[in-house]
């Protein structure tokens, strides 16, 4: 709290630097979880929307995480009644828009996990915008988007959202 | 008019008769898909063969422990589902949930265990080779197939929805996903008021 307050007086102290300054940063993650997993799991499953304030469009080009040997976007179609998983290019996301990244819909296809993914309650990934340039997001592993992180209590997440 | 009116009455009777007559018949021999024979292996070495899902209502489903969306959703839906009929006082007892891979080259034995016992420890999973899933998919008319791709992060692509089977082998009806567990768990109630009566 009290450091959002510090941010305000900040920002009226010296609107048009931070403004500068959040040009390049106003892309947004949010709500982001990785679905927890079975220990032998070696791939798993992200989700996150990303919100774009700023007034061009941008693209997410790739993902990382250093547990990882790959990471990709996949999106899931079920149609008559069968699952096919497919990789998913550049992502677009339009200007002062968002794309949500969600179950049985899009998701981060977090390849090859190394033993740390196991014990971690947070899961760190970097995505690569083409704008943006790198933004690093640290998600809980949750077993359902509505379920609290595994390991966190609820304030925990919720000052971590914002 | 007045004489009209019985014959549309007579061709009303006849009609429901009609309709009576098609579902007792497709009901009772050519409707609901049997499970055929198959020859797999459960997660702790076991034959699991039908035999296993003799006598049983089973919520059975198609999947591969690499498939990091679908396949979780699902099972930890039925893991509710199946926590929840054990509530129910109108629900049987001999409910099941299987979870059979069709990736047998990757998924072994221990991945399978730790894979189900994830979502509930009374998932029984099972897998064999390529021509036994064949022969318990098609009997029920699931599919299933491995892309062709290069190196070990291959997909597969198969059916997503819930498969129930009667204790008598056949096949109840199937919940497509993804699954809104109050509802699986009310339809499932009805159908096992259905099988019941027949």
């Amino acid at each position: 709290m009290m450091q959002r307050i510090f941010a305000g007086v900040i920002l009226l102290l010296s609107g048009s630097i931070v403004s500068v300054l959040a040009a390049d940063s106003a892309i947004k993650i949010s709500d982001g979880w990785v679905r927890a997993a079975p220990e032998s799991a070696k791939v798993l499953a992200a989700y996150l929307t990303i919100e774009n304030h700023t007034d061009t469009a941008d693209t997410l080009t790739g993902a990382e995480g250093k547990a990882f040997a790959k990471v990709e976007v996949h999106r899931t179609e079920i149609k008559d009644g069968i699952a096919r998983m497919a990789a998913v290019g550049p992502l677009d996301i339009p200007s002062h828009g968002s794309v949500a990244l969600s179950p049985n819909g899009m998701h981060l296809m977090l390849m090859g996990a190394d033993k740390t993914v196991r014990s971690s309650d947070e899961i760190e990934l970097t995505l690569k915008f083409k704008n943006a340039g790198a933004i690093v997001v640290k998600l809980p592993k949750k077993m359902a988007p509505e379920d609290m992180p595994m390991g966190h209590d609820h304030e925990h997440m919720h000052e971590k959202n914002h | 008019m007045a004489l009209r009116r019985p014959n549309r009455f007579s061709s009303f009777v006849a009609t429901g008769l009609i309709a009576i007559t098609l579902v007792l018949v497709t009901g009772c021999s050519s409707g609901p898909k049997s499970v055929g024979e198959f020859a797999l292996t459960d997660a702790s070495g076991k034959a699991f063969s039908r035999d296993r899902l003799a006598g049983q209502w089973t919520f059975l489903v198609f999947g591969y422990t690499s498939c990091p969306d679908v396949c979780p959703i699902t099972l930890s839906e039925l893991a509710k589902v199946y926590q929840l009929l054990k509530t129910r006082p109108d629900s049987p007892k001999n409910v099941q949930v299987v979870f059979i891979s069709v990736d047998p080259a990757r998924d072994n034995p221990d991945a399978l265990q730790s894979f189900t016992r994830f979502f509930d420890p009374d998932i029984i999973a099972a897998t064999g080779p390529i021509p036994e899933l064949n022969r318990l998919s098609d009997s029920l008319g699931a599919f299933h197939r491995r892309l062709t791709e290069q190196g070990e992060e291959y997909r597969v692509e198969h059916s997503a929805d819930v498969w129930l089977i009667n204790p008598g082998l056949h096949l109840q009806t199937r919940f497509a996903i993804p699954l809104k567990v109050d509802r699986v768990v009310t339809d499932f109630i009805n159908e096992v008021s259905k099988g019941a009566s027949t």
